[in-house]
């Protein structure tokens, strides 16, 4: 008769003993394939998540250069006209104002290059309800000067009673559109939050210039005006468009002052900039991470081999104890030591081939269920050998010594008891 | 002759006093004799067989089978001289609870072939057993039982046959089919030492001795 076949018999006769015995194995292997199999979801999803923000960064990369190319295209820029004697050198500075006649003023001169213009008001204000300073900015929207179809204007007019707020204020205070405030005791409601657009304009209450003019007490006054999106053919347009105007409005004088497009550019790239670090960030920490899951591992999996090892030994000890009449007759009957002691490390590879495959399965399946299957790879051909080979190795270690200890047993000893 | 056994002794040393369970045994078993060693429990028969059966060293003294020392031999070399030198019967049976009737006797074959097979159904059928060969020892009375384990003691045809009281726990007429068996194995040419202390053996046997206190005591 084969071992093999008085070994499978032997399995089904003590079936509970057997089943003890495997569960040590499937819990021991199971445990590794998760950890294993954690482990690469886990750098499956890093690398999901750090792609995610490669696409962000280049996304951010390429709406930055989106912007400086369009804004090299149309070559615009703004002026800023004010009072010929304001130098604009220290914010204490006394405002000189202009009249708000100029306005008219240039739009029937048509200049050509000049498409529209954003007259202003505007001062720093201490406001009193909220205990702050504020620059209080009161503008009747953009004037168009020429091609007054051509562009939706950038900034709109503001109706009276109504107030567009800075994103430094409209975050600190927590305004939404619709909201009520009061600003040195006049009640407004925020038609409008903008994002962030620069220091100072972030800082600014935008109102009707009307508005502006009766609460700083400057009737048909401005403080200046902005030459929205110029244009230039050519490398001298800014000094022909500074004599234009000084010969329509010879009391200003012109400065240049960063377009729109150019605020949002730097803004861009800031982000970009931003996204970037946030992506080192992430490759860092999850790095990190992986380190630490790692270490885990490397105390659990040994720990828990060494406990499925015992518990294996002792159940496979149980089972040669169990067997002592059964193994002495065999030896009796003309059974070598060799023969018996394969006997025992037959089950023990038949434990490990059974317990590596289900401890295979139940590993892969106890986290496919929580985390989903797209997420796991379920027939990974080396892990699946790992496991079988693994398990087999530590239930033949296991069984090793109450193999050896049956085969030496003494059949004389064991009759006589029986 | 079979079996030769020169002055043995032996001693088992325990954790208590040391017992002395043979004393200068000598005996010999020819071939076609049937040899029943008779004596009251504690009498050394159990030692005596185990010894004879190259299962239990002696202290002292030679014993050969067919002429050579199985305790000359190493571990593996005497497992095979058992398995083609000596059969073995006990009073416990000792079957293999999980296997059925036919894998009970394969056990024991020396040579794992169909010859083996068929010599194991012969044994079987002899005995009575041929209708019950896939049945598992759980399922036989004690009678069947025992003569699954003749079956098996006589599958490789040994020369030596080694009983230890195979009819203690059987009834009349299964104790006469068993020891009727060991009767006709000895006339077969070979060699039976049979230990019992029951009286009803002695009509078969060829020639008693009697087993007290480790010392044959000759009639």
């Amino acid at each position: 008769m084969r071992t093999t076949r008085l070994l499978l018999r032997e399995i089904f006769h003590r079936k509970a003993m057997f089943i003890a015995g495997l569960l040590a194995v499937v819990l021991s292997v199971g445990v590794a394939v998760g950890s294993v199999t954690l482990l690469r979801a886990f750098d499956r999803q890093t690398e999901s998540i750090l792609q995610a923000k490669q696409d962000e960064v280049k996304h951010a990369w390429a709406q930055y250069r989106d912007d400086v190319r369009r804004s090299m295209l149309e070559l615009g820029f703004n002026l800023l006209i004010v009072h010929k004697d304001q130098t604009l050198s220290t914010p204490d500075e006394e405002t000189r104002y202009l009249p708000e006649a100029h306005v008219e003023k240039l739009r029937r001169a048509k200049l050509a290059t000049i498409n529209h213009v954003l007259p202003f008001l505007q001062k720093r204000i201490w406001w009193e309800e909220k205990k702050r300073w504020v620059t209080l900015y009161g503008t009747p929207g953009e004037v168009q000067i020429n091609n007054p179809a051509k562009q939706v204007p950038m900034v709109r007019s503001i109706p009276p009673g109504h107030a567009s707020l800075g994103r430094g204020i409209h975050e600190s205070l927590g305004l939404h559109p619709g909201d009520r405030f009061v600003l040195t005791g006049r009640e407004f409601v925020v038609q409008d939050t903008r994002p962030a657009e620069g220091f100072q304009e972030d800082e600014q209450i935008r109102v009707s210039l009307n508005e502006a003019q009766q609460m700083l007490n400057k009737p048909g006054l401005i403080t200046g005006l902005m030459a929205i999106n110029c244009v230039c053919e050519d490398p001298r347009g800014l000094a022909n468009i500074r004599r234009a105007i000084s010969a329509v409005l010879p009391d200003t004088q012109v400065r240049e002052h960063k377009g729109n497009m150019v605020v949002r550019a730097e803004e861009r790239s800031r982000a970009a900039r931003e996204t970037e670090a946030s992506l080192q960030r992430e490759h860092r920490n999850r790095a990190q991470l992986r380190t630490r899951r790692e270490a885990f591992n490397a105390v659990l999996l040994p720990a828990v081999a060494v406990v499925a090892a015992v518990w294996l030994g002792l159940v496979t000890w149980m089972n040669v104890h169990h067997r002592r009449g059964e193994i002495a007759i065999l030896r009796a009957i003309g059974w070598t030591d060799g023969r018996v002691f394969g006997l025992i490390l037959g089950k023990a590879v038949v434990t490990g081939v059974l317990g590596g495959g289900l401890g295979y399965v139940g590993g892969q399946l106890a986290l496919a269920i929580p985390l989903g299957f797209s997420k796991i790879q379920m027939f990974e051909i080396r892990l699946i050998l790992a496991s079988l080979l693994g398990a087999i190795v530590l239930a033949v270690l296991a069984s090793w010594l109450p193999a050896l200890h049956a085969s030496r047993m003494d059949p004389a000893v064991v009759l006589q008891q029986e | 002759m079979v079996l030769q056994v020169r002055q043995i002794g032996k001693t088992y040393r325990g954790s208590g006093k040391a017992v002395r369970a043979l004393e200068r045994v000598s005996l010999d078993v020819a071939a076609g004799e049937l040899l029943v060693v008779q004596g009251p429990s504690g009498s050394g028969k159990s030692t005596l067989l185990l010894c004879c059966g190259a299962l239990l060293a002696p202290d002292d003294g030679e014993i050969l089978v067919e002429g050579l020392s199985p305790y000359t031999l190493n571990r593996r070399r005497r497992a095979a001289f058992r398995a083609q030198k000596v059969g073995f019967v006990f009073q416990q049976f000792h079957l293999i609870p999980y296997l059925d009737v036919l894998d009970n006797v394969l056990a024991a074959a020396v040579e794992r072939n169909s010859a083996s097979r068929e010599r194991a159904m012969h044994l079987l059928e002899r005995f009575g057993m041929g209708d019950r060969l896939g049945h598992v020892p759980g399922e036989l009375s004690v009678g069947q039982r025992q003569r699954v384990a003749l079956c098996r003691a006589l599958l490789n045809d040994p020369p030596l046959l080694l009983a230890d009281e195979p009819t203690g726990n059987l009834d009349t007429d299964n104790a006469r089919v068993v020891l009727r068996a060991l009767r006709d194995y000895a006339e077969s040419g070979k060699a039976v030492l049979l230990v019992t202390h029951e009286e009803k053996a002695l009509s078969l046997a060829h020639r008693t001795l009697q087993l007290k206190q480790g010392r044959l005591v000759y009639p």
